[in-house]
């Protein structure tokens, strides 16, 4: 299967259709001007359509964003990249991590991509989109977290569980619980802001992640090892990250494992 | 005719007069300049602290380095001048208590003021409610707020109103939670609309899938079976959560066969048989 983030030529007055996944995206290349439609479909639809820079016409309704531009050449390119907030994933049913041990989680991450209109990529991409439906959701008490987006995956202890695909990247999720007490897991929040991407033999991956958890407290260290994972040491960096994860490790609310004090 | 030239002794009480006044008017310029560049260079120093230091303590630092540095400039002006201040200090008992009857409301908006800014229930660009007035936060000065209206109106609160008065803070907190009230007809399986429920908040893009929407059966009503369902959203998507939320609500009770019912009454006069509601004939 090709990769979707590649180069099209889009002549003047030519249209390209792609549909990834649940995405269809449409580029005109007009009289000085680019042309985008967007659709996501819902999740009812088969997920494995993979149709790659196909000439077609142009939809009927009125473009969602169009872009005045004359010098810019006939390429446009696609690139992978993770969504604009950190992604909460959920291990199905609440599962803990015994006092004084590890846990390994795989994290499915729903991916976005960026279209550029020039081979070499700007400072900012035209447009940004998600490769799925995603839902939103927040992090934290209702006084103070950060809004999220779920991942439409579950995290799963054996990433082969999870059917590869271009859509979504696997994150290694390594918890180190070194404190007293067992940790119990309902949801994991990642900065995806910090990954790196890389494209292995089947799947996706993004660096891995370290969660250590010292004491009893709600805040974790977190540190994003460097490299790929070590399910796949043989893949390939695609996507650098969009903010270059701090060279000491934060300390962040990673764990979700209290119920909340506000139903009625 | 030729006019007499002024001689140098008619002069002299013109040199004395200027001689006099010179050097009050250059201390005065050097205060004045001196008093710029100490109110430049104070608040060049309270640069840094910008992003750690809310607007209205940012403000208030502004106005005291302004007043104070003023104040300093005044009095040292005047006393160039000659003006003696221990005569104005002993009328200022008197003057003081004048002053203090006349300035009562502006004093006691001032002490309000700085409550307001050490509480912090608000800060500029909130929407709150005050008096039944709702707005955005423009401004927070010492002696009263100012609230523009969502048709864009300007409204000015005292700030000793702002104290005394019930205020509603609506997008303090980053998550709201919406409630609908709604009732359905009595024959509908409450199960089921809770389950319609659910999914409706699922489906709708602005509503946060945590914290969980809370679905609640809250009684019998009248003509209907009563439910409560509050969904959480971000405070930036207030409005288009509100219109997708109700207008999702009203289409998934539709397609699922669920009649959201009109108060109604059987009225059943004495003329109709109670068991059938036929007409009775003479």
């Amino acid at each position: 299967m090709a990769d979707f983030w590649q180069s099209a030529s889009i002549p003047t007055g030519k249209t390209r259709h792609w549909e990834i996944g649940l995405l269809d995206l449409w580029i005109q290349h007009a009289s000085g001007e680019w042309r985008i439609w967007h659709r996501t479909a819902d999740e009812s639809l088969e997920e494995g359509r993979y149709l790659l820079a196909q000439s077609c016409d142009a939809p009927d309704q009125t473009p969602q964003r169009r872009f005045a531009s004359e010098s810019s050449g006939d390429l446009v390119r696609l690139v992978p990249t993770f969504p604009d907030r950190p992604i909460v994933s959920y291990p199905g049913s609440p599962i803990s991590v015994p006092a004084k041990s590890e846990a390994y989680f795989v994290c499915g991450i729903p991916l976005a991509l960026e279209i550029y209109l020039t081979e070499s990529k700007q400072a900012v991409p035209l447009i940004s989109l998600p490769l799925r439906h995603l839902s939103k959701t927040w992090f934290g008490s209702p006084l103070a977290g950060e809004p999220c987006y779920s991942a439409s995956t579950n995290a799963v202890l054996d990433h082969r569980e999870l059917t590869p695909n271009k859509y979504r990247a696997l994150c290694p999720v390594r918890v180190f619980n070194r404190s007293t007490e067992n940790l119990p897991v309902e949801r994991i929040c990642i900065h995806v802001e910090h990954l790196h991407l890389y494209e292995g033999d089947e799947y996706l991956w993004s660096n891995e992640v370290s969660v250590i958890r010292e004491n009893e407290s709600d805040t974790s260290r977190v540190e994003y090892q460097t490299g790929p994972p070590a399910a796949d040491p043989e893949a390939e960096l695609i996507f650098e990250p969009r903010v270059e994860p701090p060279s000491r490790s934060m300390f962040l609310k990673t764990f979700n494992h209290f119920r909340s004090a506000l139903s009625e | 005719m030729a006019a007499a030239e002024p001689s140098t002794e008619d002069l002299a009480p013109l040199w004395e007069f200027a001689g006099d006044w010179v050097g009050p008017v250059l201390a005065s310029s050097v205060a004045i300049i001196a008093g710029i560049v100490l109110s430049i260079v104070l608040r060049a120093l309270v640069r840094p602290w910008r992003k750690r230091l809310s607007p209205q303590s940012l403000l208030v630092i502004r106005k005291a380095i302004l007043y104070g540095v003023s104040v300093i400039v005044i009095i040292t002006v005047l006393q160039q001048f000659g003006f003696k201040f221990t005569a104005l200090l002993g009328a200022a008992g008197i003057a003081g208590i004048a002053i203090g009857f006349a300035a009562q409301t502006s004093l006691s908006n001032m002490i309000s003021g700085l409550f307001l800014i050490w509480e912090k229930p608000f800060k500029v660009g909130d929407v709150i409610i005050v008096e039944g007035t709702k707005g955005v936060v423009e401004s927070i000065d010492l002696l009263s707020m100012t609230l523009r209206t969502l048709d864009n109106l300007s409204v000015r609160f005292p700030n000793e109103t702002l104290v005394k008065s019930e205020l509603t803070n609506i997008t303090k907190h980053p998550v709201r939670r919406f409630d609908i009230y709604f009732g359905v007809a009595y024959r509908s399986d409450p199960e089921h609309v809770m389950a319609v429920l659910r999914r409706v908040s699922a489906d709708n893009r602005f509503v946060l899938d945590e914290p969980k929407p809370l679905i609640a059966f809250t009684g019998f009503g009248e003509s209907q079976l009563d439910f409560k369902f509050g969904v959480w959203h971000e405070k930036n998507d207030w409005i288009p959560m509100r219109n997708s939320i109700l207008t999702d609500l009203k289409k998934a009770l539709e397609a699922e066969g669920i009649e959201i019912p009109f108060p109604h009454r059987v009225v059943i006069t004495p003329e109709e048989n109670r068991e059938t509601g036929e007409t009775v004939d003479d």
